[in-house]
Formats: C-alpha cells, sequence, structure tokens
C-alpha cells in the first residue's frame, strides 16, 4: 500500500514563503507547488516545520503557533511543541 | 439551467524579477528582502565623476580596501527591508512605551534618590551626542559603500542611531520633569566636561574616516561594544545594584535592540574576513588600532562604578572572543 500524504497549504505571503522555504531545507523530498496565493506543501508521511528554520529564513524569532497566522488548509494529524510543527500520518 | 463554474489557474510567466532569478540560480517566488535588495544599486554607464571625490565614480568598490568578489555576500541575517524594518521597530517601541506610562503613571521618579538622578544626568544624557555621531557615520558609511546590501542595513542602523538619541531624550525628559535645561547640560559636559573629552575626540576623529568599511569596524563594531555595553548595560546594573530600577526598565529598548543588532555586525564581519586572508588581516589590524582609542577613552567615563577597571577588560575580552568566533585572529 502506498503512503498516505501530509499535506500542509499556506497563504503565499512574506512569512508563508519564508516557511515554505524552511521546510524545504528540513524535509527531503517534499513537493512544493505555488498555487495562486497559496503554496501547498505535499510529502509522504511527515511534514515537520522547524521553529529554529524558519527564525532564520525570516530574520526573527518565529514561534510555531504563528503558523496558524498563515494556514489554509491541513491533512493529517498534528503534534505541536514549542519547537516544532509536525503534520503526519499514522496509518 | 446548468451553471458551470469551472477553475482556471493561470502560472505566472515568472515569479520574480529576473536580477533576483539569476541570483536564485532559479525562478521561485523570492522574499521581499531579496527582492529589494538585490543588485538595486547601479553598476555600470556612469557618465559624470562625482565632483566631490573625482579620483572615484559614484559607486567605486574602490573606496574601500576590503576587497569582496560579491558584495551582495554581505547579507542582512535580519532580512530587513522597509517594511520588515519599521513594524519591527514600531513593536519594540510599543512595548517600551508601555515602560515610560508605568514609570509615569506611578511617579516612581519621584522613588529614585536625588544623587542617583544626578548620575543619571551626568553620565547618559551626554550620550546623545555619541548616538547623533554615530548616526552621521553611518550615514557616511552609505554614501560611500558598496552594493545595496550593506547600503540599506547600514541605513536602517543609522536611523536606529537617531532614535537611540531620541530615546535617551525621553528618558533624561521623563526623569527631570520636562526640564530641557537638562539637555542642555548634557551638551555643556559633551563639550567641557574632562571625562567626556576621550570619546568626544574619538567621535570627532572618525568623522573624518573616507573608507566606508573602516568607518564601520570603527563605529559600529569596536565604538559601540565598548560604549554601549558600558555606559547602557553596566551602567544600569551599577543603578540595580542601588536599588533603582526605573533607569533598567527605560533603557531596556537600547540593551535588546544592540543584542539584535550585533547578530548583523558579526555575520557581516565573518563574510568579509572569510573571504580572504588580506581582508582577515587588514580588519584584525583595524579592530586592534580602535580598541587603543576607545579603551583609553572610557577610563574617565565607567568611573560610576567602583570596579571601572574590570567592567572595562570585561567588555574588551568579550568583544575579542566574539570577534575571534568571526574569523579575526585578535
Amino acid at each position: 500500500m502506498s503512503s498516505s500524504i501530509a499535506l500542509l497549504c499556506l497563504q503565499s505571503t512574506e512569512d508563508g514563503r519564508a516557511i515554505a522555504e524552511a521546510i524545504r531545507e528540513d524535509n527531503e523530498g517534499v513537493i512544493i507547488t505555488n498555487k495562486p496565493a497559496m503554496i501547498q506543501i505535499e510529502r509522504a508521511e511527515k511534514i515537520t516545520v522547524k521553529a529554529s528554520t524558519v527564525s532564520d529564513h525570516l530574520g526573527r524569532d518565529w514561534e510555531p503557533e504563528e503558523l496558524q497566522l498563515v494556514l489554509i488548509s491541513l491533512g493529517g494529524q498534528i503534534e505541536e511543541t514549542d519547537d516544532e510543527f509536525i503534520v503526519y500520518w499514522n496509518n | 439551467m446548468e451553471l458551470n463554474i469551472a477553475s482556471v489557474e493561470i502560472e505566472p510567466k515568472r515569479h520574480t524579477f529576473g536580477n533576483v532569478a539569476r541570483r536564485l540560480g532559479e525562478d521561485r517566488p523570492a522574499s521581499r528582502y531579496e527582492e529589494s535588495m538585490y543588485d538595486a544599486q547601479p553598476t555600470e554607464n556612469f557618465h559624470y565623476r562625482p565632483q566631490w571625490e573625482p579620483e572615484f565614480e559614484i559607486y567605486d568598490k574602490n573606496r574601500t580596501k576590503i576587497k569582496m568578489s560579491d558584495w551582495y555576500d554581505l547579507l542582512d541575517p535580519r532580512k530587513f527591508h522597509y517594511m520588515t524594518y519599521v513594524s519591527a521597530r514600531a513593536t519594540q517601541n510599543a512595548a517600551n512605551l508601555q515602560s515610560f506610562d508605568f514609570v509615569d503613571k506611578r511617579s516612581l521618579v519621584n522613588f529614585i534618590k536625588e544623587e542617583h538622578l544626578q548620575k543619571v544626568y551626568d553620565f547618559l544624557t551626554p550620550l546623545r551626542h555619541y548616538e547623533y555621531g554615530a548616526n552621521m557615520n553611518n550615514l557616511a558609511i552609505v554614501d560611500r559603500v558598496y552594493g545595496t546590501a550593506m547600503m540599506s542595513a547600514c541605513l536602517f542602523h543609522a536611523e536606529d542611531r537617531l532614535g537611540m538619541a531620541q530615546h535617551i531624550t525621553k528618558i533624561v525628559l521623563l526623569l527631570g520633569n520636562n526640564d530641557v535645561q537638562k539637555l542642555d547640560e548634557g551638551k555643556e559636559a559633551w563639550l567641557n566636561d574632562p571625562k567626556w573629552q576621550g570619546l568626544r575626540k574619538a567621535v570627532e576623529n572618525s568623522m573624518v574616516v573616507k573608507d566606508p568599511i573602516r568607518l564601520f569596524v570603527k563605529q559600529n563594531v569596536v565604538f559601540d561594544s565598548f560604549v554601549i555595553p558600558l555606559m547602557i548595560n553596566d551602567f544600569s546594573k551599577e543603578m540595580a545594584n542601588n536599588d533603582e530600577m526605573v533607569l533598567p526598565m527605560l533603557t531596556e529598548f537600547i540593551t535588546s535592540w544592540y543584542e539584535e543588532t550585533e547578530k548583523w555586525l558579526d555575520s557581516v564581519i565573518k563574510v568579509m574576513a572569510n573571504e580572504s586572508e588580506e581582508n582577515k588581516n587588514l580588519l584584525t589590524q583595524w579592530v586592534q588600532e580602535d580598541i587603543e582609542i576607545i579603551e583609553k577613552s572610557m577610563e574617565s567615563l565607567s568611573s560610576f562604578s567602583i570596579h571601572s577597571n574590570e567592567l572595562i577588560l570585561e567588555v574588551k575580552t568579550g568583544l575579542i572572543s566574539r570577534l575571534n568566533k568571526c574569523g579575526l585572529s585578535l
């Protein structure tokens, strides 16, 4: 059986683009598609958003809860800590 | 009747400007920082040389002894462009305003002992003129440096320094119940009080430095890392040790701004030093010269503490270890 696809759709804003770049850096094999006004991020099983990488890309301290500000939609279960926001499938 | 709403996806012909895409190596949506900064400065077809320095082109890499193969390597880790810069400072200022309101509303100034208040006037007020000097020096760097990466970051830094001068003014006025004479006395001290003359001389001598990176090292890297930690951070600590908590509250803005600024300074020095052995030696030599100047002039100014020499030594060791981490050999 093929693995499920974890999904994140972000608004294509200044913050959203920086988060997408951070995800590209931390998640090997992730597919990022730039749709009109939206960034679609797909990867098998799991997408990890690391706060430290996003902070580097934004040039300021960023916390995972700020992801909600640019989040359009997601597919998967969520695990959120102070350092990471993880979307994954556990099946 | 059947209504069919179909969605059509229009693929943009390109995602960013051509010059930015060439920098990134691919056509992907770039950040506003990248778009506003990369290659914004003209590089060719300068028809006339500036009248004030006809030996150089208007934008000329030879204005400094530091050599970079690409001046756009000197990126700002804070990624400041107009919008991010303004919103970052606005947020910080809003937080800072709360401290001022708090002190004002509860009339906390009345609880400061007279002798301590006088100490603040003596050691903090003349710093307005130091900050204004730093503002002018940074504008001079903007005039002469090559590449928008440094130009825009130094311009923001110059505005920061004007802001810090104003911030100190606000502190003094709040503490002195809007007595502008306190400011005049500060200027008088900057001009005539013997303990300020070493620093004033250092600042005034720096104003004729023409090499922009030489000036950058002098003002932003060396002078500031003595003056701000000593006269703001250590001075506030000294006040706190004497049970005066109001001043540390009011200077917190400068302290946290400086922590943020250090990241940019360190990254610029690191990239320049890693570029070549010549750069590294030149930077090391410049830093050594400037440490000697500023260290001497801070002796009379750190007299607010009885541990004056230890404080200077601590600040100096801090700077040296910071710069060695950036690749210099001090």
